[in-house]
């Protein structure tokens, strides 16, 4: 599978090379106490981003959330990438499949509408929740709210009429939606697909759960604070055969993908494990022919203890002399996002560094999930 | 509380221009707010709930699209006697683009953002 597309927005940069260049550079902007102050959490915003200078339908920005302005702008840049800026030549025949933990919902409309005047109720007391609700917010809430509405509006931005998914693995869910998206493409389904992940740092339902739960303190020290970061992450996948007879330049080339659940047996292979030797048997390799693990990592610093240990099974003792790209202490943890964008940055990297080869990405949910991708650059032998 | 014409109209024009993505001053009092400023059917369930917070009142589902003519559900000669008044009340509107003798189906695009202050003016009157 051929990834002729690449598309970015993130807190380093709007756009690939921006991104690229900040994060080689060494520059980006520093974390903050975000909208959620007092915790240990910290964001890492997207600064500067237009959503109009990507929206060929400037009326649908209404019924867009920050998730779907970043989608939009990265799918546009990754067919634009792969030579495919207008309109496209087979609508029907091009899939949308993103990742994405959900929309921030609008928790301050929300919060509008219930503070109101002295009512009694509460969400428990559903016919007055729902009266409530429906009478004080927009009706167009759920139109921005549902959770597939990432994908739709990037086909309907792009003009992409084939099949449309959104993946709501969560953590996992933008290397999910990438394994999805070559699946299509293998199976038929589509020819052209554009996948990745797309996610919004302003999520205080899902801060406050964290926090709830004591994740942000469930962490060492060493290991740094927990950095949301938000932004977009968008690949143009085709089959290679395609790609070559139409002369389209291939960034990389996946070949293998991966994913997996946890079981409660203690004596059984973690996800992480499973997904990485899936990944590496669909691609015809093993370990030994590893020369880069992209990381998605939750945490600023270092993968943390059980991220660790399953791929040092799955890469069978190698995994201390295999380079690990972890790109999240930089543009900070982008939840659903996180996998397509660190795929993204270590497709670009492969492009870069002329000694490694063959990567593996690999994400890794809390609820014990997990996915793995691999990839390697065009001509290097499978 | 009274509110003026003028008041109701530039609410209104405010209210559709930010709906439908346009500047105040591209919103004439004769727009089609579907021919003219590209709403669609979910445009106009976003302008009916902003307009009820501008405006403080609820307006019932539907109401703002029978603002054009008057009433739900109007039978062949109120459809005519509706065209033939909108024709007296809104003579620079651009008649070309309907059919001789509009129908039911038509009536949607008649309506212009004089027809909302039309409207909102037998509603808050």
């Amino acid at each position: 599978m051929a990834v002729t597309g690449l598309g970015l927005v993130s807190p380093l940069g709007i756009g690939v090379e921006a991104t690229w260049r900040t994060l080689s550079e060494g520059g980006g902007p520093a974390p903050s106490a975000g909208p959620y102050g007092g915790s240990r959490a910290e964001v890492r915003e997207v600064a500067g981003f237009d959503p109009r200078a990507h929206f060929a339908i400037p009326k649908a920005l209404k019924l867009t959330d920050r998730r779907t302005r970043f989608a939009v702008a990265a799918a546009r840049e990754a067919l634009a990438d792969a030579g495919l800026a207008g309109p496209l030549a087979e609508p029907a025949r091009v899939g949308v499949v993103i990742g994405s933990s959900g929309s921030d919902l609008m928790a301050e409309e929300i919060a509008g509408v219930l503070r109101g005047e002295g009512s009694p109720g509460s969400v428990q007391e559903i016919p007055w929740f729902a009266s409530r609700m429906l009478a004080g917010l927009n009706p167009l809430w759920l139109l921005i709210n549902l959770p597939n509405m990432v994908s739709a509006h990037v086909a309907i931005q792009v003009g992409a009429q084939g099949p449309n998914t959104t993946v709501m693995t969560d953590w996992v869910a933008g290397l999910q939606a990438v394994g999805e998206g070559c699946a299509w493409i293998e199976s038929g389904e589509a020819d052209l697909v554009v996948t990745g992940g797309a996610e919004t740092a302003s999520l205080p339902f899902v801060f406050g759960a964290y926090e709830a739960a004591g994740l942000f303190e469930a962490f060492p020290e060493r290991e740094g604070p927990f950095v949301f970061g938000e932004g977009a992450g968008m690949l143009l996948l085709e089959e290679a055969g395609r790609a070559e007879r139409r002369g389209a330049r291939v960034h990389a080339l996946i070949d293998g993908y991966g994913a997996a659940g946890s079981v409660s047996d203690d004596g059984g292979r973690d996800a992480v494990e499973v997904a990485v030797l899936e990944a590496l048997e669909a691609a015809g390799t093993g370990p030994g022919e590893v020369d880069a693990v992209g990381l998605a990592s939750v945490l600023s610093r270092r993968p943390y203890g059980a991220e660790r240990d399953g791929l040092a099974r799955a890469l069978a003792g190698r995994e201390r002399e295999i380079p690990l790209h972890a790109y999240s202490p930089r543009t900070g943890f982008a939840l659903g996002a996180s996998g397509a964008i660190d795929l993204v940055l270590l497709v670009k990297s492969l492009a870069a560094q002329a000694g490694a080869g063959r990567a593996l990405c690999t994400s890794i949910g809390y609820s014990g999930q997990a996915a793995s991708v691999a990839v390697r650059r065009q001509g290097e032998t499978p | 509380m009274t509110i003026s014409h003028d008041e109701i109209r530039e609410k209104v024009i405010a209210t559709v221009a930010e709906a439908l993505d346009h500047r105040p001053e591209e919103v004439g009092l004769h727009s089609s707010l579907i021919d003219d400023l590209g709403a669609e059917s979910i445009d106009f369930l976003d302008i009916a709930f902003r307009l009820e917070s501008a405006f403080g009142i609820e307006i019932p589902d539907d109401e703002i699209w029978v603002g054009a003519v008057g009433k739900k559900n109007p039978g062949p000669e109120e459809i005519d006697a509706a065209v033939a008044a909108l024709r007296e009340r809104m003579p620079d509107y651009r008649w070309d683009r309907l059919p001789p003798k509009p129908g039911r189906t038509d009536l949607p695009r008649l309506i212009t953002v004089q027809t909302v202050v039309d409207y909102l003016e037998r509603r808050l009157a």
